[in-house]
């Protein structure tokens, strides 16, 4: 019961501090993000866990809500979090540099998950986590980029 | 290891969403421009990502309540099976913005297309269509869920309809 304790605990502090802080990046085309991003990422979970059986989600209940709530909250506000932080950067070094730390914070909270056996990597190796979410980052900056463009169109972003 | 099958034989269901992508095309080019891009965008992405974590979280396996297409496998046009989604909640919310729904009329309006949506449900659960099997699930069980969805889908409108027009005014 610790470990939902604190894991859950970790979850609420993510949540308000990501709404507390001030954004760089228009609150639409977060929005517009975090739709893509639950879209996809729970896509790409089920090709993982129920089609390719890569990873396997335990069958406890209270583990299984867990998985849930770190595929459905926990990767989308990191993901959220990245974007942010990337809009931040002010050289291409440093975005790139965010974007490898990002990819570690990313992994590592894998890593910790299954860990705690709330999935187990049946054929998955870290590279392709690594592989995964490079990938995933980038497509997020292209979209980021182009809803962006939309919004400088219609005249509410500069 | 499949990553992502194909459909075991293009029948009904795959027709039923080509059908509804072509149909959202010609609804989107002919209908007249109501909202800025980016809220259309983000009204049509509103349906289709309610739709999506809904399903993963209560047809997804270990709760299994029922299947969408062919089988129990996340297939190609289980990607493609949640377009069909996004034309509804544009409608919905386009006609609720053109006649300016309130009181009364918004309550039978939301309730009448809740019921429209569990006997669409259940059509697309018929043998003709094959869309959804249900395992221990019964259209009815959706009721709430629309009865939930559709203010939410409301709500959302307001909510980036106002953050819209906030950034419009200050940027100008």
């Amino acid at each position: 019961m610790i470990t939902v304790s604190l894991f859950f605990s970790f979850t609420l502090i993510g949540i308000i501090s990501f709404f507390t802080i001030k954004k760089a990046t228009h609150t639409l085309t977060l929005i517009f993000l975090l739709m893509v991003i639950e879209f996809f990422f729970t896509s790409f979970i089920s090709v993982i866990v129920d089609n390719a059986e890569l990873w396997t989600v335990t069958q406890s209940t209270r583990y299984l809500i867990m998985f849930r709530i770190t595929e459905v909250v926990v990767f989308p506000l990191l993901l959220l979090w990245y974007i942010e932080l990337v809009k931040r950067g002010s050289s291409i070094s440093k975005k790139l540099m965010i974007s490898v730390l990002w990819v570690g914070v990313l992994v590592g909270v894998e890593t910790i998950l299954s860990h705690v056996h709330i999935f187990t990597y049946e054929k998955w190796k870290v590279w392709g986590s690594i592989i995964v979410w490079f990938t995933f980052l980038s497509f997020l900056q292209i979209l980021q980029g182009l809803f962006s463009r939309i919004l400088f169109k219609e005249g509410i972003s500069k | 290891m499949t990553i992502l099958p194909l459909p075991e034989k293009f029948d009904a269901n795959e027709w039923f969403i080509l059908f509804h992508i072509i149909a959202l095309v010609i609804l989107l080019y002919k209908l007249p421009k109501r909202f800025p891009t980016s809220i259309t965008i983000l009204l049509l992405m509103f349906t289709v990502t309610v739709a999506r974590i809904v399903d993963h979280v209560i047809a997804g396996p270990h709760v299994d309540l029922y299947d969408i297409m062919d089988s129990g496998d996340f297939e190609l046009f289980d990607l493609l099976c949640y377009v069909p989604y996004a034309p509804f909640g544009y409608v919905f919310i386009y006609l609720y913005d053109k006649f300016q729904l309130k009181g009364v009329i918004l309550l039978l309006f939301i309730v009448i297309l809740s019921i429209g949506s569990i006997g669409f449900e259940w059509f697309t659960g018929t043998s003709y269509i094959g869309y959804l099997k249900y395992s221990s699930w019964k259209p009815i069980y959706s009721l709430p869920i629309y009865l939930i969805v559709q203010p939410c889908t409301i709500l959302f409108f307001h909510l980036i309809k106002s953050i819209h027009e906030r950034s419009l005014s200050s940027a100008e």
